[in-house]
Order: structure tokens, then sequence, then C-alpha cells
């Protein structure tokens, strides 16, 4: 393929890790502190609180309220981590906002899709690097810290990956989504769409690119169901599971699409960014 | 080698256009001087043919390729030396050896011989450097990419005096013979012993487009006393008299081009 050259694409795939190795280091120090902060919170809170005070056994209640703080640090690290991964979606680009590093990069003998494809794997691997293996170091410290305090030994793992609720009214339907593996399909795939939207956003904006970006999808959305409801879609039937799991895989599709419709505008937008544009948006 | 075909083009946030219908070719192996008062589109017209501004009609070809396409092929025979930069924080090994790879035709020999005329050595820290030793290094591994075509703006801003003449000398000796420089600046002093051809513009037009032999077979630069002014087309006094520029007379002998008085003459309408 003329657009792609794989040796090429390695050099400016090595180039990207190498400029902003930094700057992940940077995002996963600030994060293994977030998480940390969140442990060590937790735990001020959580381990004199009077939630389990009715349980008679000591032992039990200690393990109760272990437990309790594991649930909410890794509920809050899970919210942190999928803010992150959006922050750093939306600012990709924040450097080559500055009109030298666009002068660079527009002029690196590699094509468009090269340089976007080896930018959006470096922000993939910023987002594993930057905001998931810190929650692991975290979590290992704090148990690390309970066994050496002879507390009883729990990881807030479970929860960290237990990401949205999972016992929740499914749009449209009198259905709870529960645990099926659809339903998390559909969470997931909802977010891969919002991520992909912020990334449109980084493209797109010059400035304030999280900011902007949670803005514009807030009004969106706001549009989106005013127009739901004014045009009466709410379904209170009761349905089938299988009319449910339809429902799932029809959200699953255009979830999908809708992402693979941003990355496509964000990769045609980027061909068409000059060294000199708008004040706020890269047209 | 470059055409740029009947454009126009105006900034995002301005409705005044600062090419309307604007064409220029430029041929191989020669070294052009883009000369222009400030704002008059000197700096747009590298970034339009560098292809890092789409011209709102017409095009800008190298080679037959329109150089807003940023085709990698075409990107391999382009580099751009802009006004201001930014180097990575790394040494200069470790920026040659991420970046020189892009550049099929990039020769170590070429940049270490620049480095040399420009009194530096290989063994530099990127961020340990000042503004102008940074434009130094810069500059040579632009020469050594051996890219066809070299657009400088502003090169000798931020040179000190010698500086400014060991840009010269590195540029003439180390120009590939298939390689085209373009060079704006507004300091003509730092660069007339180096051009070949002469682009000046204007607002929207260019006002000159010629050979610096053929500016120097048609006109004399030289000092002359007030009583001697026969045929002069522009004059300025200075202390050793008026510097001037005169149509030459047949017979008479050539003289080294003044690129300042000639751009003065131009703006004001005398030479056309």
């Amino acid at each position: 393929m003329k657009n792609f050259n794989m040796t090429r694409f390695g050099r400016v795939l090595k180039l990207d890790f190498v400029e902003g190795r930094k700057a992940m280091m940077w995002g996963a120090l600030c994060m293994l502190l977030l998480y940390l902060f969140f442990f060590w919170f937790a735990h001020e809170i959580g381990i004199h609180s009077s939630s389990f005070d009715y349980i008679q056994d000591a032992d039990e209640r200690l393990r109760m309220r272990i437990n309790n703080i594991c649930e909410a640090v890794g509920a809050f690290s899970a919210m942190a981590m999928y803010i992150f991964f959006l922050i750093t979606a939306s600012t990709l680009y924040r450097a080559e906002q500055k009109k030298q590093q666009r002068i660079a990069w527009l002029m690196l003998p590699a094509t468009n899709l090269e340089k976007f494809t080896s930018r959006w794997i470096y922000m993939v691997v910023f987002s594993i690097v930057g905001g998931l293996l810190p929650f692991f170091v975290a979590d290992s410290i704090h148990v690390g810290y309970l066994w050496m305090t002879d507390n009883p030994v729990m990881s807030a793992g479970d929860d960290f990956f237990r990401i949205f609720p999972h016992t929740r009214k499914f749009p449209g339907t009198n259905e709870y989504t529960g645990d099926s593996p659809l339903s998390v399909t559909v969470e997931y795939a909802v977010f891969i769409a919002i991520h992909a939207f912020f990334l449109l956003a980084g493209v797109f904006f010059k400035k304030f690119h999280f900011i902007a970006a949670s803005a514009v999808l807030f009004l969106l959305l706001v549009g989106w169901a005013t127009i739901y409801n004014a045009l009466g879609f709410r379904d209170t039937a009761v349905h089938t599971q299988s009319d449910i799991n339809a429902k799932y895989i029809m959200m699953i599709v255009i979830w999908l699409s809708l992402t693979a419709l941003f990355t496509w505008l964000a990769y045609r937008l980027f061909c068409r960014w000059q060294v000199v544009t708008h004040k706020f948006a890269n047209v | 080698m470059i055409e740029v075909s009947n454009i126009s083009f105006s900034y995002p946030h301005q409705k005044e256009r600062v090419f309307d219908g604007f064409s220029l070719r430029l041929e191989e192996n020669k070294i052009y001087g883009l000369l222009g008062k400030n704002g008059t589109g000197k700096s747009t017209l590298l970034y339009l043919i560098a292809g890092l501004l789409r011209p709102k009609t017409g095009s800008v070809c190298c080679d037959g390729i329109a150089t807003n396409k940023r085709r990698a092929e075409v990107l391999e025979e382009i580099f751009l030396v802009p006004e201001e930069f930014d180097l990575p924080s790394m040494t200069l090994q470790r920026y040659v050896e991420l970046n020189a790879p892009f550049y099929p035709k990039f020769s170590q020999e070429r940049l270490e011989a620049c480095l040399r005329d420009f009194e530096l050595t290989t063994d530099l820290d990127l961020s340990a450097l000042s503004m102008g030793q940074k434009k130094k290094v810069f500059m040579s591994f632009a020469l050594a990419t051996n890219t066809r075509l070299l657009l400088m703006d502003e090169p000798t801003n931020g040179l000190d005096i010698p500086s400014k003449s060991q840009f010269r000398k590195t540029v003439a000796q180390n120009m590939s013979d298939e390689q085209t420089i373009i060079i704006s600046t507004h300091q003509v002093h730092d660069v007339e012993a180096l051009l070949d051809h002469i682009l000046m513009l204007n607002q929207r037009e260019l006002l000159l487009n010629a050979s610096v032999q053929e500016m120097m077979d048609k006109y004399v630069f030289e000092y002359r006393q007030p009583g001697d002014m026969d045929g002069v087309l522009y004059a300025e006094p200075t202390l050793q008299g008026n510097a001037v520029m005169a149509r030459r007379q047949e017979g008479q002998a050539e003289t080294q081009m003044n690129l300042e008085l000639l751009f003065n003459a131009v703006t004001k309408g005398l030479v056309k």
C-alpha cells in the first residue's frame, strides 16, 4: 500500500515513543500518586467508620471495612482511569498546537496515515502505562501494607475492573442490564465511542481540548435526550430476552459505527491540518 | 521543479488575501533569494511551497504532485528551516539516529562538514545549546538531508556577525548539485553573495523575478559623487558618496550587486 510503509511507520513510531516517553513517565507517576492518595484517603475514612459497628466479631468487622475501602478505591480509581483515558485522547496533539512543533510533525517524511496511526498507538500505550499499570502498582503497595500490618489482605482489582454499575435499567426497556456479556459489551462500546469522540475533539480543537470536548459531548447528549423524549421513543413494553439481545447487538453496531466515524473524521481532519489555523479550531 | 499556479490564499481569520492569482516557477540547482518587506507573504509562500498551507484556488506542485497532500515521497525531498523551531532534549547523535532515516540521501559526512564549518562538534547535547547554536545545528542537519528543495526562513536571524559569514560559506560549500535553495530574508546583506536568482514580493505580486547575472548585465552598482549622476536609476547618500544603481553601458565593467539598493529601487517602482 503506497499510503503505508511498515519501515517508515516503524520510524515514526520510534520517534513518537522516544520523544513522548518523558510525558508517559510523568503521566504514570501522577496517576500512581493519585491512586495511592485514594488508598490513603479511603483508609483514613474507612478504617474508623461506624458503618459496620453492628458486626460483633472484630475480625469480620475489620474485613468488611477493608472490603469497603477496596470497593471505594476500585470505583474511584476506575473513574479516574477513564477520565485519564479521555484526557489522553483529547490531548494527543497538544504539542502540535505550537507552530514550531506542528511544522516539524507535518514536514516529517511519512504519510498522514502513518503519522496518525503511530500517534494512535502511542496514545493506547500511554493510556495503559499511564493509567492502568500505576493502579496495579498502587494496589500491590496497598496489599503489601495490609500484609505487613496484619490486616486481612485484599486487592481492589476486582472492583477496579467492575467499571460500570452492573444492574441498572437499559435505555428504552424495562429490563436490567445484569451481567450478560452482551450488556457489558454495549457499555464498553459506548466508552470506546466516547473515547473516539475525545480523539476527534483533540484533533479539532486548538485549546482546552478536554473541557471543549466534554462541553460538546454534554450538549450533544442533552440534545439527543430531548429529541429522544420529544419523539416518544421511550419503550415501556416488557421484552423477551431475545428482543433485548437483538437490541444489545444493534446498540453495539451503532456505537462501534460511531467509533469508526469519529476516528475517520479525526484522520480526515488531521490530513487537512495547516500550519496556521483558526484561533480555537484546527480549520 | 516547483510550480506555483495561479494561487489565491488568505489566512482563516483575515479577509484580505495574501496571494491572488499568484504564479511562480522554480528551477533546479539554484539559490533563490525571496525578498520583501515585513508582511508581504514571504513565509506564507514558503509554507505554501512546503505544503503546510492549502491555497484556496490554484495549486503548488513539486514535480507534478500537489505539496499540500504531504505525500512521503514529496516530503523526503523538501526540508524547511523555519525562523523559529524547537529541537528535542537529546544528544545530536540520538537526534540524527531518529530523524536521518527519513531522508534517503542523508549524508553523515556532510553533517560533520557543516558542523565543522560552523565550528561545532558532533558531540552535542541539544538542550544545552544557545539559540544561535541550535540554528547552526539545524541548518547543518538540513543541508545534510540532501533534499532537492531546501527552504530557509530568515536563516541568519539570531546568528552573530561571524556566524553570518560562516552561514554563507557553509551553504556555498555544502550545497549539492541537484539542490535548490530558497532563502527568505529581509536581511539582504547576509545572503547577497550567495544568490543566483532574486524574487521580490510585494503584497499579492512578484515585483521582480530575475537572475543575479541578468541584473548585473543590465545594471551597475557603485559609488558616485553628486556631480556624476548621469544614467542613475536610484541613489542613496552614504559617507562614501552616493550609492547608485545605474544602467550598465556597453563596455562598462560588471560590478558587485548591491541587493539593498536593488530592493529599494524595485519597491519604489524604478526597476521592473
